[in-house]
């Protein structure tokens, strides 16, 4: 079994659609993290200045000082119920004198709000989609070529193979996403550090532990591209599977599927898994909007946890896992 | 990866390296009709020499050689290989065995020396093997270029290269020469014969019956997924009626008296007439009764294209069989 993972790793490595497919699982979450970085960028000190004259600017005209007098002398038009004198100043001259970020807004980076909401999720998906690929194109090829049934005149064993072939996919998807999301972090950590804005504790745990479930989340795209392959002995197959499942199904199960979609929807568990559970919208009946009483039926929040997820993914994945290695048993191969 | 459990002991001389028994192999059409590809087929090939396996396009060679490779499953009947029954034990024996079917198929964008390290790799063989099989095969200068760059006859050669890493007791060779041109023709026949010559027991399928003749000792003839004829090409050949060419000065006149004898003959020319018959002193007799004088009388020998004819006269390709029902 060594002696043939062995040959299945050197077969992977020597396929270029699979090196590019994995240059781009560097590559496209190498960019998502430049442009996070950049846009998360603070202002330079000449930025800064010349922001602080146009607010001193804009300060000393003549109309803001009126509208800050009005505020001062009729606090509760402005929507303040001081109790103080202080609090009435500080109020006004917060809401009404220009501030800096009205002139120029950044973002800052911050690594919870990027795990939960932002390009971390974006990075996740985007390995699980080229793993996907990967396991997918690396076999489709044999069955194109034809050449499986030479690999089969030298190893009969046909479980064997496909056992061999699925370590080797699984492998290689699990180790390479491991390392991109955990550089991904990591180098975001260390920009924050750079900036002098070290992110708050644990913090960089939380996201380092949301990038290994996404490894683990594409590891297994891996391994049911190539399951299905395998049993569709089609590439082209594959992908219109995926294509099928991530956004007809989605829109498939939005138009006619059950109010609550969490239990069958592909995007919400495979959000649950990637960011440890996950809420979703449930559309609620029509009357829920229009009468006073709201009830259990009213309640347009719903709950997928982690283990939700991946037993949705799990099922999913040994079904057809099952059925591919059955298929691969039995059937006869061109 | 466990080692093969078989002996790898080679054959003794006269023994079954392929056995087949009440082979059957059926595909069911789309609109559920059935088609029967190999049908009740009894094979029997035995160790040394080269065995050419004949039958036109469709006959079922293929499907009954990737039935005993394990890459098509039998719907019903028996398989051996070496004496192990297959597919249940080919892992035992497959490293005794090696095979090209149809086409060569190999990665198109690996060279062709990856392409065999990889084989070797699977069987663990070393990679010194790889360079004995490129250089038996004289692709020596060209393994290191891409498969698909390769000419039909180069990957053909890739073909036989592989199946040498094993060194194979049984080799199966699936219209080894299909799409080459003459010269790689020969080489390939040169290949088989010398390979046959060195103990390897060589299975030759074939539509091309000058080839089996050249290269091949023993022979089966399949029709129709079925078992026609099986034996020493020679014996082949000496089956059957006799054909015997006469020389005469009038072959219409010769044609009539031999006809009246109850012989079965044809004028050929004007001077000549070919006669079947096992008995040559019937056509001196019913000449002489003519007062025809023939000027010679030559036996004429069969080729394996005749035989095949013969046997293959009734046979349409492929047959349907309707329902399920076998």
């Amino acid at each position: 079994m060594i002696r043939l993972l062995r040959v299945e790793l050197s077969r992977l490595r020597a396929r270029r659609a699979v090196l590019l497919l994995l240059a781009a699982a560097i590559v496209v979450p190498t960019i998502i993290a430049v442009s996070t970085v950049l846009s998360t960028r603070p202002p330079s000190d000449a930025v800064l200045a010349s922001v602080q004259a146009q607010v001193d600017a804009e300060t000393a005209r003549p109309r803001t000082q009126r509208t800050l007098a009005k505020c001062l002398e009729n606090p509760e038009r402005y929507g303040v119920e001081a109790s103080s004198s202080s609090d009435v100043e500080a109020f006004c001259e917060a809401n009404v004198l220009p501030q800096p970020d009205w002139f120029y807004y950044y973002e800052v980076l911050d690594l919870d709000r990027e795990r939960t909401f932002g390009s971390g999720t974006v990075v996740v998906a985007v390995l699980g989609v080229v793993m996907f690929l990967l396991g997918a194109t690396f076999v489709g090829h044999d069955w194109s070529t034809g050449s499986m049934s030479n690999q089969l005149l030298f190893q009969p064993r046909r479980v064997r193979v496909w056992v061999a072939k699925a370590i080797s996919v699984t492998a290689v998807s699990l180790i390479v996403a491991a390392v991109v999301t955990t550089a991904y972090w990591m180098s975001l950590d260390l920009v924050l550090h750079l900036r002098d804005a070290p992110p708050p504790e644990g913090a960089l745990l939380a996201a380092l532990e949301q990038g290994w479930r996404g490894a683990a989340f594409a590891a297994a795209g891996g391994l049911g591209g190539y399951a299905l392959t395998m049993l569709s002995r089609s590439t082209v197959f594959s992908l219109g599977a995926l294509f099928a499942v991530s956004v007809a199904g989605g829109v498939l199960l939005g138009t006619i599927g059950p109010d609550d979609r969490g239990t069958l929807d592909p995007t919400i568990n495979a959000q649950a898994i990637i960011t440890d559970g996950t809420e979703y919208y449930v559309s609620v009946p029509e009357r829920c909007y229009n009468e006073d009483s709201q009830g259990p039926e009213c309640d347009d929040r719903g709950e997928r946890s982690l283990q939700q997820g991946v037993a949705y993914y799990g099922v999913l994945l040994g079904g057809v896992g099952l059925v591919s290695i059955g298929s691969f048993r039995r059937r006869d191969v061109p | 990866m466990n080692e093969p459990s078989g002996s790898t002991t080679p054959p003794t001389p006269g023994a079954l390296v392929i056995e087949t028994t009440a082979l059957r192999k059926e595909f069911r059409g789309r609109r559920g009709d059935l088609r029967v590809a190999v049908d009740d087929l009894h094979l029997a090939v035995p160790a040394g020499g080269v065995h050419g396996f004949l039958g036109p396009n469709g006959s079922g060679k293929t499907t009954t050689i990737r039935m005993l490779l394990g890459l098509a499953r039998a719907s019903s009947g028996e398989m051996r290989l070496f004496g192990e029954q297959v597919p249940a034990h080919l892992p035992s024996v497959i490293d005794r065995v090696g095979a090209v079917v149809e086409s060569p198929k190999f990665s198109p964008n690996f060279s062709g020396r990856r392409n065999l390290r990889l084989l070797a790799g699977t069987i663990g063989v070393p990679t010194t093997r790889v360079d004995e099989a490129i250089e038996t095969v004289g692709l020596t200068g060209r393994d290191g270029d891409r498969f698909k760059s390769y000419s039909l006859g180069m990957k053909q050669r890739l073909a036989i290269a592989a199946t040498l890493l094993k060194a194979p007791q049984l080799l199966i060779l699936d219209e080894p020469t299909n799409g080459l041109d003459p010269a790689g023709i020969r080489e390939i026949r040169d290949t088989i014969r010398t390979l046959g010559e060195q103990g390897v027991t060589v299975l030759l399928s074939s539509h091309i019956l000058a080839e089996v003749q050249a290269v091949c000792t023993s022979a089966t003839i399949i029709g129709n997924g079925k078992l026609l004829a099986s034996g020493r090409v020679e014996d082949l050949l000496d089956s059957g009626s006799e054909i015997h060419a006469v020389t005469v000065p009038d072959a219409d006149l010769a044609l009539a008296a031999l006809l009246r004898a109850d012989l079965v003959a044809r004028a050929v020319d004007t001077h000549t007439v070919h006669i079947e018959t096992v008995e040559p002193a019937a056509i001196s007799r019913a000449l002489a009764e003519g007062e025809i004088w023939m000027t010679s009388l030559t036996p004429l020998r069969r080729d394996l294209e005749s035989v095949f004819l013969e046997l293959t006269a009734d046979e349409t390709l492929g047959h349907h069989e309707q329902g399920g029902a076998a």
